[in-house]
């Protein structure tokens, strides 16, 4: 019973075809520009640099074609070592995060513990803060001269692997929660029913049917945050320490020491475990094409207090854990001294880093432009789409959905091996917002264009078909019928790419040069140069400018679908 | 064992789902409970399951009482419309799923799931998972976990309403020829009065949380005793005692006594004969064939009537025609 993501029509015998509908010439022409110019722009500013740094990666220094790259990893003491401690970091966050990620979704999904919204809340708090703020937070809490070690008079040490856990922990958590309760999400209240009445515990219940339900939510989890983890640079560069890992040590070869072939070959070698996560999504979603049916019922959780009172206090532990780190950093961006003298003051909103709050500014600017390239781009693609030969969308559908499976530090190096050649005309965009508001783009282009076709799906082609034949032009059509439909898509994807812009780390850190540096990188900079509580009141600003983007997101979709209902 | 119910009371929130029932579920027997949705005949299934409470009143299965037994202990055994196979499991786990729980001997349930298999004629899907299943293969295989642990009581919740109308049939008459060869006492919801009459025993015809009418199919399509019954179960002629004394005075005898609007004639359309007569008080409105039957709507003394004949009537719409109605054809419902 599995179905096709994109039906083909059925095959008609020649002699009795019938003749082709022509289409209007301009509606031929707008919609082949509409995936035309979409695809051109992801060839060019996706495929070409994934490609260039597949060259660049087998590419020897004394020119020639090998693996030599792939060889020097092994062989160069310091990212061997990086190697061994990213694995380590990465798997025992891995470990942690599905644990604990397991935990909060059963909880928030399968008991009737209080609070939810709140542990939904909180958990969505890292999401919206750079990576780092959560190790410039521990910092605060737990480092040498943290909240803790001078309450309890001795110095705790945080930097290293332990900072590093529970910092990553805080970051990658609120992902595999939202994935794992995707998967608990799927399930029938039948299934309950059934076991229930053949005589099945809750605990053969739990262990029979629901844990295997979700293997491939567990496992899909479990991948996304092992990659977050291993490709993340802020908590690395905040509370990392001595403990080196890969994301830092590229990150050192290839700005520090312009050993590009290494970097690349690293890049190569670090998609693999997302094109493993992105391989096990695709068999999940499969598979569940069968159970997933149009009559199931939602369990229906009932009070079991055994269950529910431990959940309900872990859950919110772990929600108030992050709360607290998160506030922290809020709260020491107004201290004096944090945590001898808590006074309050905003003499660390004056930053002494050289550009001040440019970077800002800058991050504005390019956030906006990722948002609305990125949101016109995306619209004309999925409309487009619309109008094309099965074959050819199911093609560009594949091709769209490719950048989920590139990590942003992969695709923030390949940038570099693409645009960063002097002589080659793409040379130009080389350290302009432009360039980074792409690079942010194509980040998150799966996400976006996912969300675009799901919003399109609601647009009623009848109601499309009626305003044609009533005379309307293309745009005419598109203005009354598709464009009202889809507001809340728009908004909604052009919001989530302005918020993911703001404060992703991975990929723009090769980019930024020093007319064009961002807010994150900022905090990272004011970090390593001491400046802990400017680097706190710059997160602040962050936080808070990202903040009032998901406010003005609600606002605006509360307004579009209120218009809507009159 | 027989399955007592005793003024069961179900209340939601203060509305009234099932108002004190009773019912006796005898060994061996099928009971369909039949009505619309939201007469609370899927309430009543869930509360005998055991995977609903209920407010007051009694269950008893063989004289124990099962008020304080949770579902998992009752061993009877479920089908819901929705399949709800566990979609983790191949067909074999599925159906040994219940003599796993029970810590049956791996070769017992081995033997058992290929006993089922064979019941269910599906012996080579054994391996396959629910997804690449047909929903009557599903709805077999579901029927075949509820049997392994050989129930003492079968719970159907609308098993085959999701089904097509031809897999509906066969899936049909598999069950009820594996009822009557287990015996297994069975109690079937449905809202299909086709396979109410077709499957039970005894049909208990349900309205707002009440039982309207308990008997056979025959009694209750040859002789309702509510107008709710009577309409449920196929399409009749409801004609009011008024009209009766004037039209056809030869059906009065039958009529229990009491107020003038407290009951009503129910005539089922084949039982009203039409024959094509010149000078007929009857005239055919109009006409309409259904292939195996062939449908009238007549005015005849006033009203209109629906009858309802096998063979060609011989007239067309405007003719006229001569109506009887034989006095044992009528039943009398309360109004």
């Amino acid at each position: 019973m599995t179905m096709p993501a994109l039906t083909l029509p059925g095959k008609t015998p020649n002699a009795a075809r019938p003749r082709r509908l022509r289409r209007p010439l301009d509606e031929r022409l707008l919609y082949g520009a509409c995936v035309l110019v979409p695809v051109v722009a992801l060839v060019l500013f996706f495929l070409l640099p994934l490609g260039t740094i597949v060259w660049r990666s087998v590419l020897e220094e004394e020119g020639g074609v090998g693996l030599a790259n792939y060889l020097a990893l092994f062989q160069t003491p310091g990212i061997l070592r990086a190697v061994g401690n990213s694995l380590l970091v990465g798997g025992a966050t891995t470990v942690v995060c599905l644990l604990l990620g397991f935990m909060v979704a059963y909880a928030v999904q399968r008991t009737r513990i209080p609070g939810k919204r709140f542990v939904a809340a909180a958990l969505s708090l890292p999401l919206l803060a750079p990576s780092l703020v959560l190790g410039l937070g521990l910092i605060f809490l737990l480092g040498r001269n943290g909240l803790v070690s001078n309450l309890i008079g001795t110095r705790l040490n945080i930097y290293g692997f332990p900072g590093l856990l529970i910092a990553n922990v805080l970051y990658a958590l609120p992902q595999a929660v939202l994935i794992i309760q995707a998967a608990l999400r799927q399930s029938d209240a039948r299934y309950y029913d059934a076991a229930e009445v053949m005589g099945a515990t809750r605990l053969q219940q739990f262990f029979g049917i629901t844990l295997p339900n979700v293997r491939f939510g567990l496992l899909s989890a479990g991948f996304v945050v092992f990659t977050v983890t291993i490709t993340d640079f802020g908590n690395a560069v905040t509370i990392g320490g001595d403990f080196s890992v890969l994301a830092t040590e590229i990150y050192n070869q290839v700005t520090g020491q312009m050993r590009f072939g290494i970097g690349a070959a690293v890049g190569i070698l670090l998609l693999l475990p997302t094109g493993i996560a992105v391989y096990i999504e695709r068999v999940a979603a499969q598979r569940q094409f069968g159970t997933a049916s149009e009559s199931a019922l939602p369990p229906v959780p009932d009070y079991v207090p055994v269950r529910d009172i431990p959940l309900f206090l872990a859950s919110m532990t772990l929600a108030l854990s992050i709360v607290a780190v998160v506030a922290t950093v809020v709260f020491a961006s107004f201290v004096r001294l944090w945590p001898y003298r808590l006074d309050l003051t905003l003499k660390h909103y004056s930053i002494t880093l050289s550009g001040g709050y440019d970077p800002l500014w800058t991050s504005l600017a390019v956030s906006a432009g990722a948002a609305a390239i990125g949101t016109a781009l995306l619209f004309a693609l999925v409309l487009g789409l619309r109008r094309m030969p099965p074959g050819v969308a199911k093609a560009v559908y594949l091709l769209a959905v490719l950048p989920v499976g590139v990590p942003g530090l992969v695709l923030g190096l390949s940038y570099i091996f693409a645009f960063n050649l002097a002589g080659t005309p793409l040379h130009m965009l080389y350290g302009t917002v432009l360039l980074l508001a792409l690079c942010n783009f194509y980040h998150y282009h799966t996400q976006g264009f996912l969300t675009m076709v799901t919003g399109m799906r609601a647009v009623p082609p009848a109601l499309e078909e009626a305003a044609s034949c009533l005379g309307g032009g293309v745009l005419r059509v598109l203005g009354d019928v598709v464009v009202p439909v889809m507001v809340p898509t728009l908004l909604s994807v052009f919001f989530f790419l302005f918020m993911r812009s703001m404060v992703t780390l991975s990929a723009i850190i090769f980019l930024v040069t020093p007319s064009t540096n961002l807010a994150a990188v900022t905090v990272m900079r004011l970090d390593e140069a001491g400046f802990v509580s400017q680097a706190a009141a710059f997160s602040t600003c962050i936080m808070a400018a990202v903040a009032a983007a998901a406010l003005a997101m609600r606002g605006a979709l509360a307004l579009a679908t209120r218009r809507k209902a009159a | 064992m027989d399955l007592q119910i005793k003024n069961l009371l179900k209340t939601f929130d203060g509305f009234v789902a099932l108002d004190r029932i009773n019912l006796t579920v005898e060994e061996r027997e099928f009971v369909c409970l039949l009505g619309p949705s939201g007469c609370g005949k899927t309430t009543l299934l869930r509360i005998v399951a055991g995977l609903m409470p209920y407010d007051t009143g009694e269950l008893r299965m063989g004289g124990r009482d099962l008020g304080a037994v949770p579902a998992r202990d009752r061993g009877f055994g479920i089908v819901f419309q929705s399949y709800s196979l566990f979609p983790n499991m191949t067909v074999a786990e599925n159906i040994g799923y219940g003599l796993k729980i029970r810590k049956a001997p791996g070769d017992r349930i081995a033997a058992r799931v290929k006993e089922l298999l064979e019941l269910i004629k599906l012996p080579q899907l054994a391996d396959r998972y629910p997804w690449q299943l047909s929903g009557g293969q599903q709805q077999r295989v579901a029927l075949a976990r509820a049997l392994a642990v050989d129930p003492s009581l079968i719970l159907l919740d609308e098993p085959l309403s999701a089904l097509d109308a031809r897999v509906r049939a066969d899936l049909r008459a598999e069950i009820r020829d594996v009822q009557r060869r287990l015996g297994i006492p069975t109690i079937m919801v449905t809202h299909d009065q086709e396979e109410a009459l077709t499957l039970a025993d005894k049909v208990v015809c349900m309205n707002h949380g009440l039982i309207e009418q308990v008997g056979t199919p025959q009694d209750l399509y040859l002789r309702p005793r509510t107008r709710f019954v009577a309409d449920f179960m196929g399409s009749s002629n409801l004609l009011p005692t008024g009209w009766v004394r004037d039209a056809m005075p030869h059906l009065l005898p039958g009529r229990p006594d009491g107020a003038e609007n407290a009951y009503e004639a129910c005539v089922r359309p084949e039982r009203i004969a039409v024959a094509p007569a010149a000078d007929g008080e009857g005239r055919v409105i109009d006409l309409t064939f259904l292939g195996n039957i062939r449908r009238l709507r007549l005015s005849w003394r006033g009203r209109e009537l629906l009858a309802e004949t096998h063979q060609d009537p011989g007239v067309g719409p405007g003719a006229t025609v001569d109506v009887s109605v034989a006095a044992e054809a009528c039943a009398w419902v309360r109004a």
